[in-house]
């Protein structure tokens, strides 16, 4: 009990210090930013936030089928929900399924779909690699990659924007800027990869998210170790749209160490994991 | 004595306010701002005055709209006899739109701009001016009727890179056009029926041309951002017609001209700087220069200009915003002398303040603006070697929006 405080505590404390260098560069780096442009959450926002990612979703499944294991789908979603409990977006369900194909990659859409590929899956040795994938998908969400870049917002009904549009002659105008956004996230997935800073946030958030849920904060790493020995065509996405394996791998190890997490004994659930994998084929 | 002059010499009337660079502000924030706006830019208006600022325009897809309402008055001391003559002109239409979207790694913009605009539509009566004559008789009614219409567009793409985080440059292509038609009626009666004057001009220019402008943005340290943005028009084609028909006591004289020659423009460069105080205060200045240009052929001889604006944006909350600004209009001919052969037709200096108002949602945003300029300087629009002091007044009203996707 005791061990697993410690654990939560360092964890926790990581996941403050890691972002708060982060915040002090946004700052500087926005000064041209006014103030009435600061970020203003609304409940339409979340709204938003969700219908696009249900279409990207929606995308994402028009490309693969899903895998049709419902057992390991509930093993999976059951892995994936503990982790988000441990995260800064509770208005957020998250939704977890795995994908037909041998491809070895992991995605993530606004709003709490999250995916893996039947070949990530088969690279895993325990749970806590699952977990690390899962996290750094979450924290994709959480941290609002997507969103932000796309700035995707709410529709504003106010009567300072149906001014607007009167005075502007504006017609329908944000739903093709809805359409453009679906196809440039679509784009970041599978072509462009999300921004670097934003791949080494959701590497740094995921091992945090996986300690304070209780698991071993190395999982990813090991992962990542052992799928970067792979070539051919099932690592080409990951390869394209992520920074190289060795980079992210020091990256997280240096935090691990940092922070004292490689000393602290985190669950693995190995035999529960190859107990559910027994349906991957 | 050159065509052009032919049309003014009875009574000089100026084809809409040629005598001046910075006529109209444009865009939603910077004309609150009094167009300090070259080292800002940030947004769809900046596409006008320095492409570079896109690059940090925060939203996706912005555009923006800008519907005014204009009104110049001009009043010529003792230019009829003893008494003054108001000329007024007036105009409403939307002068700016436009649109800025990522291109990839570049950010790619599409503005609309009428930079001048001018609609005077005239006709006074005026019995027994003073001191006006014909054949030596004095004039017991004199009426004028004129209708002046000028107008300037600019249209085109920008495109805009970021170079370093600290430095961005980008281009502008406008396809630049002027549109200018006057028709003037003047008729001088006296006691004697057979002893009238008459003067019946009609008067059209058409230029096409572009406009490329360049420009950088530079921030040297944090919250201070400097700009630079060159511009200059270059006509691909002109056309310029005119006719007078003179009649003096029942002898007529019709002149005609058509002009294929094209009109030389000054080089503008603007300069600015920005200092971001705080996320709730900014602060502007702007000095844009014009330089001396000659169209003999069209009897322009045009001097070099530089004007100077400054400006200030505060935000009272995340939804109210207020801004201010002063700019200079100087203006770009030299002293009026007495000859009526080489005298420009004015002289005068303007000088002005702006504010505007807006207030956002997340999305959008609708502002309120309002400018007023005032000058004194001196005219020389009639024949012979009287000079006029000249007064004018002007002032616009906008409402304008802009959106955020």
């Amino acid at each position: 009990m005791r061990g697993q405080y410690s654990i939560r505590w360092f964890a926790l404390v990581a996941a403050v210090w890691l972002a708060a260098p982060g915040i002090a560069q946004a700052a500087e780096e926005n000064w041209r930013q006014r103030t009435s442009m600061g970020e203003v959450v609304t409940t339409t926002d979340i709204a938003a936030e969700i219908e696009f990612g249900r279409e990207v979703a929606a995308r994402i499944l028009g490309r693969y089928s899903v895998y049709d294991k419902p057992a390991l789908i509930k093993y999976v979603n059951l892995v994936g929900l503990t982790l988000a409990q441990n995260t800064n977006r509770p208005e957020l369900e998250f939704h977890f399924t795995i994908l037909n194909t041998s491809d070895i990659n992991a995605y993530a859409a606004p709003g709490g779909y999250v995916f893996i590929t039947k070949g990530a899956l088969g690279f895993m040795k325990d749970e806590a690699e699952l977990a690390g994938v899962l996290a750094h998908e979450i924290a994709h969400v959480t941290e609002k990659h997507v969103v932000k870049e796309l700035a995707i917002k709410g529709s504003d009904d106010s009567a300072t924007s149906s001014i607007a549009r009167i005075v502007g002659g504006s017609s329908d105008s944000a739903r093709a800027a809805f359409a453009q956004a679906v196809d440039k996230a679509v784009g970041m997935l599978f072509k462009d990869g999300y921004k670097r800073e934003d791949e080494a946030q959701a590497d740094k958030t995921a091992v945090a998210v996986s300690a304070l849920a209780g698991y071993d904060a190395g999982g990813l790493a090991r992962y990542l170790e052992r799928i970067s020995t792979i070539k051919g065509s099932a690592v080409e996405v990951i390869d394209r749209t992520h920074p190289p394996f060795g980079a992210r791998i020091a990256a997280i190890k240096d935090m691990m160490s940092a922070e004292g997490l490689g000393s602290v004994e985190g669950r693995k659930s190995k035999e529960r994991f190859v107990e559910a994998m027994k349906d991957l084929k | 004595m050159c065509f052009f002059s032919l049309i003014a010499m009875s009574f000089g009337i100026g084809y809409a306010d040629e005598f001046h660079y910075n006529n109209l502000l444009i865009g939603d924030r910077a004309s609150g701002m009094g167009g300090a706006y070259t080292a800002i830019s940030d947004d769809a208006s900046g596409l006008y005055y320095n492409p570079a600022g896109i690059v940090y325009s925060s939203g996706r897809n912005l555009s923006a709209s800008v519907n005014a309402y204009y009104n110049l008055t001009k009043t010529y001391n003792n230019a009829i006899g003893s008494s003054d003559w108001v000329r007024t002109s007036s105009s409403l239409l939307p002068n700016y739109f436009g649109i800025v979207q990522p291109l990839g790694k570049y950010k790619f913009g599409f503005s609309y701009a009428v930079s001048d605009s001018a609609q005077e539509d005239q006709d006074q009566t005026f019995s027994n001016p003073p001191g006006m004559t014909v054949g030596g008789l004095p004039v017991t009614q004199y009426v004028i009727n004129f209708n002046n219409q000028n107008a300037t567009y600019n249209v085109g793409p920008s495109l805009a890179a970021e170079v370093t985080s600290k430095l961005a440059v980008g281009a502008t292509l406008y396809f630049y056009q002027k549109n200018n038609q006057f028709i003037l009626n003047e008729i001088k009666t006296t006691a004697v029926n057979t002893q009238y004057f008459q003067n019946n001009a009609y008067y059209t220019r058409e230029e096409n041309g572009i406009r490329p402008m360049l420009g950088v943005m530079w921030s040297p340290i944090d919250k201070l951002s400097l700009g630079v943005a060159v511009s200059q028009v270059y006509l691909l084609s002109s056309k310029t017609y005119g006719q007078q028909n003179l009649v003096t006591s029942g002898t007529a004289t019709l002149s005609q001209f058509h002009v294929t020659d094209k009109r030389k423009y000054p080089l503008q460069v603007r300069a600015g700087a920005a200092y971001f105080a705080t996320k709730n205060w900014l602060l502007s200045a702007d000095a844009s220069y014009y330089s001396k240009v000659e169209n003999p052929t069209f009897g322009e001889s045009n001097v070099s200009v530089t004007n100077i604006a400054l400006g200030t944006e505060y935000y009272l909350s995340n939804a109210w915003a207020f801004r201010g600004g002063l700019f200079t209009n100087m203006a770009n001919t030299p002293a009026v002398t007495t000859d009526p052969n080489t005298s420009p037709e004015e002289h005068v200096n303007i000088f002005g303040g702006s504010a505007s108002i807006s207030t956002f949602t997340r999305n959008t945003s609708v502002t309120l603006g309002a400018s007023m300029s005032s000058g004194k300087g001196q005219a020389h629009i009639t024949g012979g070697t009287g000079i006029q002091d000249l007064q004018t007044q002007g002032w616009t009203v906008s409402l304008s929006s802009t959106y955020s996707y």
